[in-house]
């Protein structure tokens, strides 16, 4: 069922980019400036996309995980990004919490939560993707606490969390705090 | 002594869940986002006034522990419906004096037992026979 919701929303995601293709290659000549650069974007563009990319998963071995550290966002090691998959927006234009310019944030997101070692508290952060540019040649962080590919694809941040915007070429994530996780038990 | 070892090894303490508040973002905000708005083009329903249709009928009730979020959550069934009476409390809209029937535990597992083999054709029945009653529902775009 899963599967299914997911084969749809990409299926989705592949018509709208080819009508986007088509329109585009209608418009613009291969010779121009724009069908060039076009070309490249498409390439970078498609990466993300990949559902079981795993470039990059040796580094986030168990046992292997870097210690967090809570004074460099642009590092990535800078505990809010214990699950993010991309390219750092605040090393592409935008900040920590903001895309840059041009680009839109994604109408659905994956949420993970991370450790902050400063208070030792644990935060949900929403990686919501940046959308609607080529992919920035900004940092690249890949890192996995909590999620689970092919199991739950909700827990999954390899996927293009642009799906759901109207112009779904993936361009950088952000970490957003949204909670700090209280551990009440239910009543 | 060697069994009580090897059941000892089994019997983990269940880890401590946390605030439904908390629950909710954590496992539903991602696509149902942290205002319940969802999201129309990714075919994520709306919560806003809307849920809390679903939960008014047997039938709403079944179709509801059986959507991906759900399913998939990977909750015990006391925690599924404290999240699910969160979301009702903050999105169902409901009077004061008719509240949308919580979810307990029981009716939780009881629910999730029964199969449910299309949960899009449920949700589609579901909806016709909601809205003969007057009971709005969210847009829906799977077929």
């Amino acid at each position: 069922m899963m599967k299914q919701w997911i084969d749809a929303l990409i299926a989705r995601t592949d018509a709208g980019t080819e009508a986007m293709t088509r329109r585009a290659a209608q418009h613009y000549s291969r010779r121009g400036f724009v069908g060039r650069a076009a070309l490249f974007m498409a390439g970078s563009a498609l990466l993300p996309v990949l559902p079981f990319d795993q470039g990059g998963r040796a580094f986030a071995a168990d046992g292997n995980a870097p210690e967090k550290q809570d004074d460099d966002p642009l590092s990535c090691d800078y505990w809010r990004y214990c699950a993010i998959d991309g390219n750092l927006c605040n090393d592409c234009g935008g900040t920590l919490t903001s895309c840059p310019p041009g680009a839109e944030a994604s109408k659905v997101s994956w949420v993970g939560t991370c450790k902050n070692p400063t208070d030792g508290k644990d935060y949900v952060v929403s990686y919501n993707d940046c959308c609607g540019k080529a992919t920035c040649t900004g940092t690249e962080c890949i890192n996995s606490e909590r999620e689970r590919p092919g199991y739950q694809m909700s827990l999954h941040n390899d996927i293009n969390w642009c799906m759901a915007n109207k112009s779904m070429g993936y361009h950088c994530t952000v970490a957003v705090l949204v909670g700090q996780v209280d551990d009440s038990s239910p009543a | 002594m060697t069994l009580a070892v090897v059941t000892g090894l089994w019997a983990a303490p269940a880890a401590a869940q946390s605030s439904p508040a908390t629950e909710y973002l954590i496992r539903c905000s991602g696509c149902h986002r942290a205002d319940g708005a969802g999201s129309k083009r990714g075919g994520v329903p709306d919560f806003r006034g809307l849920v809390g249709s679903f939960g008014r009928s047997e039938a709403g009730r079944v179709y509801l522990m059986h959507v991906p979020g759900v399913a998939a959550s990977g909750m015990d069934d006391a925690g599924i419906a404290a999240v699910m009476n969160h979301i009702f409390a903050r999105w169902a809209d409901a009077p004061v004096d008719d509240p949308v029937p919580p979810f307990d535990a029981d009716e939780v597992a009881r629910l999730r037992a029964l199969s449910v083999p299309d949960v899009v054709k449920t949700r589609r029945r579901v909806a016709r026979q909601l809205a003969a009653q007057g009971l709005p529902v969210a847009a829906y775009p799977w077929e």
